[in-house]
């Protein structure tokens, strides 16, 4: 009993460090059998990727938001695994015993992990879209499957990694190894021009990690500046995540000297690490990767990408940029704000005039996200934790709609774009989980994107009643981008596409509205003669679309289970802020 | 069974009947298809409708005191810690005005639902409608219970989704998904107003809890620091109301109602949907009374529709929509109501909504019953004669159509209190003193006058600039047009309908059947029943509205005076009289009286067909420059955004390449000469460093 006892608990203290090493291990396996049928390999990728999913629910159920250490102090970054030693010397480390711990030079990198509140719904997020992106391309025919499987269970590693890495080093090492496997997937198995996609992918990505990196090792040596004076040969290079957070602002406003120094590196590494997150997020102007990227993929990479890669941005925002710059990002916010909610605005437009549904949706995920940041520059905890909620209802939400729009359009073959003349007949099954999504898109209460838009709206006016307004009309045309496209698919009108989705409700005004004498007016609005059926969900697209659906109804019903865990992490990373304006 | 009777256990059940209804619909539609779907609902509003039957009984136990409501906190919704907390709590909580309401609820429901059970037979999957009718119905008894402005925000929407979903219902005429989308689109917007009222809310009185929110200090307190902040929550607040009610800007959606099943429609306009708009702005009459001139503006915008649309409905040739835009117009008068900030005008407009809610669904149940008949058919020049074949419908029609169109039923006590307000000098609060006076004198409950307010009202006068009394003048003048038009309107679909020429129809099928009977006969009788029995002489309304808290119908000034009746024969009888005269000279037999006035009247008449090119406006000064933009976006997007990154980048590599280029030249003395300087500078930054 009692090593039972014992494996439980190791297992519940390791269990992060076990999410990021099981896909690894996971995707030496599908390589291992790919000699083997395709069935079988798919066998493998899904066993690994549901203990994973196992795991996660594990870390989520054990997380407790309210823990304290035995000093009293609130324990946030939980279930943390940092005794292995990555880089750094050896020698270094065995004098952590003996002397203080101010007297160790070199860099010292640990393989640390662990969650706080934070990063814990994302891991979750990540196993879950994982689970997703394996069963929704379960049927699909593939070349070298093995392959194909493995990069994905690789991608997951990294992803969990990202979130989970408690060293800014291992952060940006899991950072690129996420970028390296999504390169492969569209190159290989993306759509028809896949090859120019792949360039511009990896010239936007490649740019905003090397940001991001120089953003983050500026502030390495800055923090160990700050402790040492510049003056000092460089003793200590702390790349602890928890230190640097807790170091940086602490130092910065009690030394004289530290205090000068930071000011005037401070502004120059917040913009290098903003503009690498505005890559990332993507925030307009440099969103193209984006849309095209997703357009190329196939069905579980989009799921991935779109509902966990695009998070990666607003993950780095808000685990390093805020609480770190607390001045900049006071001083800054008005400006930042103000270009974020002029990319909102802007690809809500671009949504408006898309001609194929996968772009759509693609431009909205590119506002949706801009919403996050926007809410985590209100700098408030309202806001903060509104974008924070959005950001894991966003992954879910569009995760389960990019999985229904494969069920609609790519079933018989129909593309969008030679849909001339063809219309779609949707099944009532589809069609409810169809709305379901769409409607925790746009915000229907009662399910979760509710919540998250009342938080992120209610921040935001506490921060900017204008740009709030300009947010809600930004809102407003999401919402009339996602209707048009309901009515194009609803009414089996899939030739529109081709021409604009933007001009339905128009013409439909136009043609019901003039002349009530004529009986009926509307010709045009006939559905066209072929008719395409599109099947029910297959038993593997219900296995992804009905867990997503039921998080999405309960988060919208009960988002307070959410709450409770991401409160103490938020009110931890706003801290520095009730210190600065004191 | 002590239980039974206990408080909160009955309003729990109230709310909860439909919920669970929901989903025993759909459950049960999965395991059998083609079984009696409605039942759940039928029952489940029938024990709705008990149970708040039991609260109003226990409500209108004089035990209670003067301000009753029973309360129930339920649990915390969301609740953000923090520099800035937020803090939502669930609750439910019955006082006079939601459980009269929840009444006339639970009771229309009730009979749609046992009425479309028949009429919709024939439909394939007539549990989806059962389903979210319960749906619709949790969603409005739960608005009406609210304790929390975000409770009540969140079920606002939900019931105009759920709206949405069921003007969807035959969706496969893209013509029925397109009028749900424009429901679900016009009334988001205005919602966009709905939610920065909540906002304000939030941030000047730091809570959502409504009755927290109620506190006459409280909103005197924030009204003297900015007097601005109250008339904006208010004007946001009526931003929504003015998309639900269908009011002047926001009316475009209501033209396409009639894709909708009819037993729909009668539920939406009669009770949910469009009623949420003027429960929200009576709830919020503490709020509104703080800041007068809003109320000025809800007078002005429910008179202004109120005529509009009444000049709509009656030049419209589908049987439907007539009715759709005469609700509209009601609902305008009830708002005026409403804006006459007088006890009075609010019991006028709840009177008004109540007997128009079941005088209107019950006209809904005989458009259904003549479209069956008809096969679809609704354009009123193709239809006629129906009398011979319908004569029950034609019975309940005339019934509902009187109570609606004569003026007994609500209108003329609406009449006299506009009539009462013009007479009453309104303040606009612009002085802290003048607006505390006014809160002493709604508190006495003592009629404001001239002589106790005297200097205040010369200077609101001067800073207006006009005698808000002349525009309660004008605005009566306005509903008096309103009512001679909406019972012509009525009238003229009832005479083209039922009486003129008379056609050859053939039956393709009937609503006869005998629940369709009996709930259309139940109907009837209510109608007829409710408008004396509720505003009569033992003042039953008014009384009851009296134990709403806040207190905001408090009728005791009147009944020293002998009560109000609120059924009376004023002013509004002789008017709609005149309307339903002309409608009979002129439709009842086959004449060239309609083509004659619609040659005198061309113009006019193309601009009520087109209800004022209101949607046209739309598309010309919103959607076409909406476009324009969106597409100058897209080029722009597509022919320099999407190229300008990695253009830059590969610009700045290839320079930095060109730069570098001349150093590898093959010159060992350049590599010697360029390894010295190196070390040079590196030699110089450590000594730099050192220091």
């Amino acid at each position: 009993m009692e090593h039972v006892e014992r494996f439980w608990t190791t297992l519940i203290d390791n269990v992060v460090f076990l999410m990021v090493m099981v896909p690894l291990v996971g995707a030496c396996l599908v390589v291992a059998v790919s000699g083997f049928r395709t069935e079988s390999i798919r066998r493998t990728a899904l066993t690994n990727v549901v203990l994973t999913l196992a795991l996660a629910a594990l870390m989520v159920i054990h997380y407790d938001p309210d823990k304290r250490s035995s000093l009293g102090h609130p324990e946030l970054f939980q279930m943390v695994s940092e005794n292995l030693f990555w880089l750094g010397s050896r020698t270094a480390a065995s004098t952590t015993n003996g002397g203080p711990e101010e007297e160790i030079a070199g860099l010292r990198v640990r393989i640390a992990l662990g969650v706080d509140g934070i990063s814990l719904w994302l891991v979750a997020l990540t196993a879950l879209l994982t689970y997703a992106a394996v069963l929704a391309s379960w049927k699909t025919d593939l070349q070298r499957p093995a392959a194909f499987y493995s990069l994905i269970l690789v991608i997951q590693s990294g992803l969990i990694g990202v979130f989970s890495a408690l060293d800014v080093v291992l952060f940006y090492v899991f950072l690129e190894f996420t970028l390296v496997p999504l390169l492969f997937l569209i190159g290989l198995w993306g759509g028809y021009c896949r090859r120019s996609i792949v360039k511009s992918f990896v010239i936007y990505n490649l740019t905003g990690s090397l940001l991001i990196l120089f953003g983050l090792l500026a502030m390495v040596v800055a923090n160990s500046w700050i402790r040492a004076g510049p003056s000092a040969p460089l003793q200590q290079l702390t790349t602890s995540i928890p230190e640097i957070l807790r170091g940086i602002p602490k130092l910065a406003d009690d030394r004289e000297l530290a205090h000068g120094y930071w000011d005037s590196a401070r502004s120059w590494i917040f913009l290098t690490l903003l503009a690498g997150i505005a890559i990332k997020v993507p925030l307009p102007p440099f969103h193209s990767w984006f849309p095209s990227a997703n357009r190329e993929s196939p069905i579980a990479v989009r799921i991935l990408l779109a509902g966990v890669v695009l998070k990666l941005g607003c993950y780095t925002c808000v685990r390093l940029v805020i609480p770190v710059f607390p001045q900049v990002c006071l001083s800054a916010c008005g400006f930042v704000s103000t270009v974020i909610v002029i990319g909102i605005v802007y690809s809500a437009l671009l949504a408006l005039v898309q001609d194929d549904p996968i772009n759509l949706v693609s431009y909205t995920c590119v506002s949706h996200m801009g919403f996050c940041l926007l809410a985590l520059f209100s700098l408030n905890s309202v806001g903060v934790t509104g974008g924070l909620l959005q950001l894991i209802n966003h992954g879910l939400s569009v995760a389960a709609l990019f999985c229904l729009l494969d069920i609609i359009f790519q079933r018989k073959g129909i593309k969008s774009r030679d849909a001339d003349q063809v219309s779609i007949t949707i099944t009532p099954l589809t069609s409810l989980f169809l709305m379901f999504i769409v409607f925790s898109l746009v915000g229907v209460p009662g399910l979760n994107g509710f919540v998250s838009e009342l938080l992120i709206f209610l921040g935001i006016f506490r921060a900017d009643s204008r740009l709030a307004i300009w947010g809600l009309l930004a809102a407003l045309l999401l919402v009339w981008a996602f209707l048009g496209m309901l009515y194009q698919i609803f009414s089996g009108q899939t030739a529109e596409f081709g021409s604009n989705a933007f001009r339905s409700p128009r013409k439909y005004f136009r043609a019901s509205s003039t002349r009530s004498a004529k009986p009926d007016p509307s010709a045009s609005l006939n559905p066209p003669n072929i008719q395409v059926p599109v099947a029910d969900p297959t038993l593997c697209q219900l296995a992804v679309l009905v867990p997503l659906t039921i998080l999405i109804v309960w988060i919208g019903v009960y988002p307070q289970f959410i709450l409770d865990r991401l409160g103490p992490s938020v009110s931890n990373v706003l801290r520095v802020y009730n210190q600065v304006s004191l | 069974m002590h239980f039974l009777t206990d408080a909160k256990f009955l309003l729990i059940a109230t709310v909860l009947c439909p919920l669970i209804a929901f989903f025993v619909t759909v459950v049960g539609s999965w395991f059998f298809r083609g079984w009696r779907s409605h039942c759940p609902l039928v029952i489940a509003s029938g024990l709705s409708f008990v149970s708040s039957l039991a609260l109003t009984v226990k409500i209108s136990n004089p035990q209670w005191g003067r301000l009753n409501s029973i309360d129930l906190k339920m649990f915390r919704w969301v609740d953000v810690p923090g520099d800035i907390s937020l803090l939502v709590t669930f609750g439910l909580r019955s006082d006079g005005l939601s459980t009269v309401l929840l009444l006339t609820t639970t009771f229309i429901v009730a009979l749609v639902a046992v009425y479309a059970s028949k009429s919709l037979q024939d439909e394939q999957d007539r549990c989806r409608f059962f389903a979210k009718l319960s749906l619709l119905l949790f969603a409005t008894i739960s608005l009406l219970l609210s304790t929390d402005f975000v409770q009540l925000f969140l079920f606002w929407q939900l019931l105009v989704v759920i709206a949405s979903l069921l003007t969807a219902f035959r969706f496969k005429k893209p013509r029925a998904i397109a009028a749900a989308q424009s429901v679900f689109f016009v009334n988001r917007i205005a919602d966009a107003g709905m939610f920065i009222a909540l906002f304000l809310i939030w941030l000047h009185f730091g809570t959502f809890d409504i009755e927290e929110v109620f506190v006459q200090s409280k909103i005197a307190e924030i009204a003297s620091i900015n007097p601005v902040v109250i008339s904006g929550i208010c004007v946001c607040l009526f931003a929504g109301a003015v998309g639900r009610c269908a009011q002047f800007p926001l009316y475009v959606w209501l033209k396409d109602m009639h894709e909708a099943p009819s037993p729909v429609n009668a539920v939406l306009q009669s009770t949910t949907l469009m009623m949420a708009g003027i429960y929200v702005i009576a709830r919020c009459s503490p709020l509104f009374a703080a800041a007068r001139e809003t109320l000025l503006l809800v007078a002005f915008v429910g008179g202004f529709t109120a005529l509009l649309a009444s000049a709509i409905a009656v030049a419209l040739a589908d049987l439907r929509r007539v009715l759709s835009f005469s609700t509209s117009a009601i609902l305008g008068l009830a708002l005026l109501g409403l804006g006459t900030n007088s006890d009075a005008g609010r019991s006028a407009a709840i009177f008004l909504l109540i007997c128009h809610a079941f005088s209107k669904a019950l006209l809904f149940l005989a458009v259904e019953n003549v479209a069956c008949a008809t096969n679809g058919n609704c354009d009123l020049r193709r239809l006629g004669g129906l009398r011979h074949v319908l004569p029950m419908t034609y019975w309940t029609f005339l019934i509902g159509a009187v109570v609606m169109g004569s003026g007994l039923w609500g209108q003329s006590a609406i009449l006299r209190a506009v009539s009462q307000a013009a007479e009453q000098p309104l303040i606009v609060s612009c002085h802290d003193d003048l607006s505390n006076d006014l809160f002493t004198h709604e508190q006495s409950g003592q009629p404001l006058s001239l002589a106790s307010l005297g200097r205040g009202n010369e200077e609101s006068t001067l800073l207006l600039g006009y005698k808000p009394s002349t525009v309660y003048y004008g605005l009566m003048w306005l509903a008096i047009f309103s009512m001679a038009f909406t019972s012509l309107a009525i009238f003229r679909a009832f005479c083209m309908t039922f009486h003129g020429v008379d056609r050859d129809w053939k039956i393709v099928s009937s609503q006869s059947s005998r629940s369709t009977h009996a709930s259309q006969w139940i109907l009837a009788v209510a109608v007829v029943a409710i408008g004396p029995a509720f505003g009569g002489p033992p003042y039953l309304l008014s009384t009851f509205l009296e134990r709403t808290s806040p207190s905001i119908f408090n009728s005791s000034m009147a009944s020293e005076s002998g009560g109000v009746s609120l059924f009376i024969a004023g002013m509004g009888f002789p008017v709609a009289l005149v309307g339903i005269v002309v409608a009979w000279i002129m439709y009842v037999r086959p004449s060239n009286w309609p083509q004659r006035t619609r040659q005198a009247l061309g113009p006019f008449v193309r601009l009520s067909e087109n209800q004022f090119y209101l949607e046209h406006c739309f598309l010309l000064f919103v959607d076409r420059p909406l476009q324009i933009v969106a597409r100058l976006c897209r080029l722009a997007d597509r022919n320099l955004i999407e190229r300008l990154f990695p253009w830059t980048l590969r610009r700045i590599v290839i320079w930095c390449g060109r730069a570098a280029e001349p150093l590898q030249n093959t010159g060992v003395q350049y590599y010697a000469l360029s390894m010295m300087l190196a070390i040079g500078v590196l030699l110089f930054v450590l000594l730099w460093l050192r220091e």
